[in-house]
């Protein structure tokens, strides 16, 4: 391949590879999917919104002692905090769907590492994010379920 | 049609000025070497993987279409074979960066690899630059003891393919961050233009991860403080293509790039590390980039910047970019 037909297929490469690169993302609508291996490369474009909301799992007694140590159970028992988000979230949404076996799936993994007896609440928040890095502090807090572990 | 000719015709140009096929030519020869050579040892680290890989077992494998000849095989022996083969090819173009065959090969295991890591449901993107990048310079021409002066530009006209692939990857990123940001104004929501667009996706990504980073805390407390690194990211990123033409700027991009991942890793923990690699091979040690270039040309070419600082200065020298 000489140098000026190779010029023409190095522009036509990356003029293609854009065109189905942002042509996959208008297809997918947003998906994250891809025509693999292209990609749009839209990544991280919707800036979070200042107020959010999410689920979290609050012990309200441990052993008939009060206690309102927010997940501090889970921590102990060397589960990472990303573990601990998914899970609150996982059984905040079900929760709220009424998703029975979803539900029970997941007081299964909370409860295996709660003391027996112990009282737990989950709660729908909503907050700002800042703010709720911060201090934890949530604007609005409502019960969704509350447990007993076994 | 015409507007399309044209802006070839323009392109093309730029490009003769660009990819000369002498000293380029050159330096791009000692370069292409250690693409291979890292290839090699990031597949090598790889492998280091491949006991974890088999113990996790094929619980949701998908096989992208790469692994198409999989489904006549148990679990185990795919990995293993798409690991090995993976680390044997790159080592196999280490050792003959010109030879296309190997580079062919060495293409074929990184594919094999990157559709293995996407295959498990939702795509992952990590390896993708180097996938692409692998494909390019495949098309890299033979050379021989005294190649002729078409072959050294034909040389040079790929290893310029593969940065510009590079930078636009970024540009596309940008666009992406330009429409959603537009969208996001016209609903009257956050968007990537305002002061605390930075803070707000730290804070959210290390509430759902649940993680502390370095700098994450600081800059959510002072939201304002990621207001100017998240401006110059945009601009980092929405007009990288356009540095592909200006040599001046390769560098200094390639830098910025390099720090725009170290920042967002540094701050809401974005693991993004395999493009610096390549950022560092194709944009820092790039082959265009003039020996000597004074900081004027340099901050005078940066897009929309440097327009804008010309013109506050009224400066009249004409840039090489101007052309």
């Amino acid at each position: 391949m000489n140098y000026a037909t190779g010029k023409g297929y190095a522009i036509l490469f990356l003029t293609l590879y854009a065109s189905i690169g942002f042509a996959t993302h208008a297809l997918s609508n947003n998906s994250g999917e891809d025509a693999y291996p292209f990609f749009s490369w839209f990544l991280f474009v919707n800036v979070p919104p200042r107020i959010q909301t999410g689920f979290d799992v609050h012990t309200v007694e441990v052993n008939s002692s009060q206690s309102l140590r927010q997940s501090a159970l889970f921590r102990d028992e060397g589960l990472m905090r990303r573990d601990i988000v998914a899970l609150e979230n996982r059984i905040g949404q079900a929760a709220k769907s009424g998703n029975a076996e979803e539900i029970r799936s997941a007081r299964r993994s909370i409860e295996s590492r709660l003391p027996a007896g112990t009282v737990y609440r989950v709660r729908e928040i909503t907050y700002d994010p800042l703010k709720y890095f911060i201090s934890k502090s949530v604007l609005i807090e409502s019960t969704v379920s509350e447990f007993t572990a076994p | 049609m015409r507007y399309i000719s044209n802006a070839y015709a323009k392109l093309t140009t730029a490009l003769d000025a660009i990819v000369r096929g002498d000293g380029d030519y050159d330096k791009a020869k000692i370069l292409l070497p250690f693409f291979y050579y890292a290839l090699f040892f990031v597949s090598f680290m790889h492998l280091e993987g491949l006991d974890y890989a088999i113990e996790r077992g094929g619980a949701g494998f998908d096989p992208r279409w790469p692994l198409v000849w999989t489904s006549a095989f148990p679990f185990e022996t795919i990995v293993t074979t798409v690991f090995i083969f993976a680390a044997g090819t790159a080592l196999f173009a280490s050792f003959f960066p010109f030879s296309r065959l190997a580079r062919i090969t060495a293409f074929l295991g990184l594919l094999g690899y990157h559709a293995y890591t996407a295959s498990f449901g939702g795509p992952n993107h990590q390896w993708d630059h180097w996938l692409w990048i692998a494909f390019i310079l495949i098309f890299l021409p033979t050379v021989r003891t005294s190649p002729s002066s078409e072959t050294r530009q034909s040389f040079s006209l790929v290893f310029w393919t593969a940065q510009a692939y590079l930078l636009l990857t970024y540009t596309m990123a940008g666009i992406g961050k330009a429409i959603y940001a537009a969208i996001q104004f016209a609903t009257g929501q956050p968007h990537a233009f305002s002061p605390d667009a930075g803070a707000l996706f730290t804070a959210t990504q290390l509430n759902q991860m649940g993680i502390l980073t370095p700098l994450g805390p600081l800059i959510i407390e002072h939201p304002y403080l990621a207001w100017l690194p998240f401006l110059i990211m945009l601009e980092l990123q929405t007009f990288a293509i356009i540095v592909a033409f200006r040599p001046q700027l390769h560098r200094m991009w390639g830098l910025g790039l390099i720090l725009f991942h170290l920042g967002t890793f540094l701050t809401m923990r974005a693991v993004f590390v395999a493009p610096t690699l390549l950022l560092a091979i194709f944009l820092l040690s790039s082959p265009f980039a003039p020996e000597r270039t004074s900081a004027r040309d340099v901050l005078y070419s940066i897009p929309v910047f440097g327009w804008l600082g010309r013109k506050l200065t009224h400066a009249t020298r004409t840039t090489p970019d101007d052309r």
